[in-house]
């Protein structure tokens, strides 16, 4: 019943913010999408030691593209979801999906 | 923010965080961010970085405390056979039983020694040694019914602390890796 690859939240926000980005998903825009969308303040440390657990558990993987002046001759890293990382997602959203079912509490968008 | 961004590059290279977070943080703050965010970013990013190696490699961060232990050991030895009257352990390590050049240089060693005996996480491991030293240092001295606890414990921290934190930036080396190890060996593009 255990599922290795669960998702915490904070790594479900970052995996959405990647597979929104598609291509051109690296720090910053990370960053600023899940900013723009949650409206909290995003630290890049705590989001590239998510992408760095993510990468480990195999729900993503990442290259090194050029390194540009603009960003003191440091190379954007780019991340894509992997396969697991799919189904992972699609796995978690399921999970909540079935729990927030029934729920009266929570219908209506009244807190 | 040029001259920032220099030495905010020179900490992740000592500490081993990924030059692309370094690249990033400079990208976001050419775009209207503050000075003080930006250094929040950078502070936040070593924080997590140096937590995140201690916690992701607990049997490293033992032997860390271990070689720091035996470095000391090897100076308190040294010292003791030079100084026959020094106090025991932990007050040894007191700096005011000893010039302040003796106690930096032998943690500044103690230092350097923990960061090159454990590379992939030199800094963090200082870290966990400097800790671990601390909290035995204010054991000892409040069983000792210091009366000047917080005297002893700045120049403690003001001698001890330093030279075991520069010995470690010293000895570690600058590419080390904690997070987002560039796997491929491509390196960080400079």
């Amino acid at each position: 019943m255990s599922n290795p690859n669960y998702l915490g939240e904070f790594e479900l926000l970052v995996m959405l913010a990647v597979i929104r980005l598609g291509e051109g998903a690296y720090g910053v825009p990370i960053s600023r999408e899940i900013e723009q969308e949650t409206g909290r303040d995003v630290a890049f440390g705590t989001v590239y030691a998510t992408l760095e657990r993510l990468q480990n558990k195999g729900l993503l993987r990442s290259n090194l593209g050029d390194a540009t002046p603009q960003r003191g001759g440091r190379a954007k890293r780019y991340f894509r979801v992997t396969a697991t990382g799919l189904r992972t997602v699609r796995e978690t959203k399921q999970s909540l999906i079935r729990l927030w079912r029934g729920l009266r509490e929570l219908e209506g968008g009244v807190a | 923010m040029r001259s920032s961004h220099v030495k905010a590059i020179w900490l992740f290279e000592r500490l081993g965080l990924d030059g692309a977070l370094a690249g990033d943080l400079l990208e976001e703050s050419a775009s209207g961010r503050s000075t003080i965010w930006y250094w929040r970013q950078i502070l936040a990013a070593i924080w997590i970085g140096i937590w995140g190696a201690i916690f992701g490699h607990k049997v490293l961060a033992l032997r860390a405390v271990a070689t720091g232990c035996a470095a000391n050991a090897t100076w308190l030895f040294v010292l003791k056979f030079l100084h026959p009257w020094a106090p025991p352990f932990p007050m040894m390590f007191d700096p005011s039983n000893h010039p302040l050049l003796t106690t930096l240089l032998t943690q500044f060693a103690t230092g350097w020694i923990v960061a090159r005996t454990h590379r992939p996480y030199a800094i963090p491991m200082v870290v966990v040694f400097v800790m671990w030293l601390a909290l035995w240092y204010v054991g000892g001295t409040l069983s000792g019914n210091e009366s000047r606890f917080l005297a002893h414990l700045a120049r403690y921290i003001s001698t001890v602390d330093v030279g075991l934190l520069v010995g470690g930036i010293v000895g570690a080396h600058p590419n080390g890796q904690l997070i987002l190890a560039d796997k491929s060996g491509a390196g960080l593009n400079t």
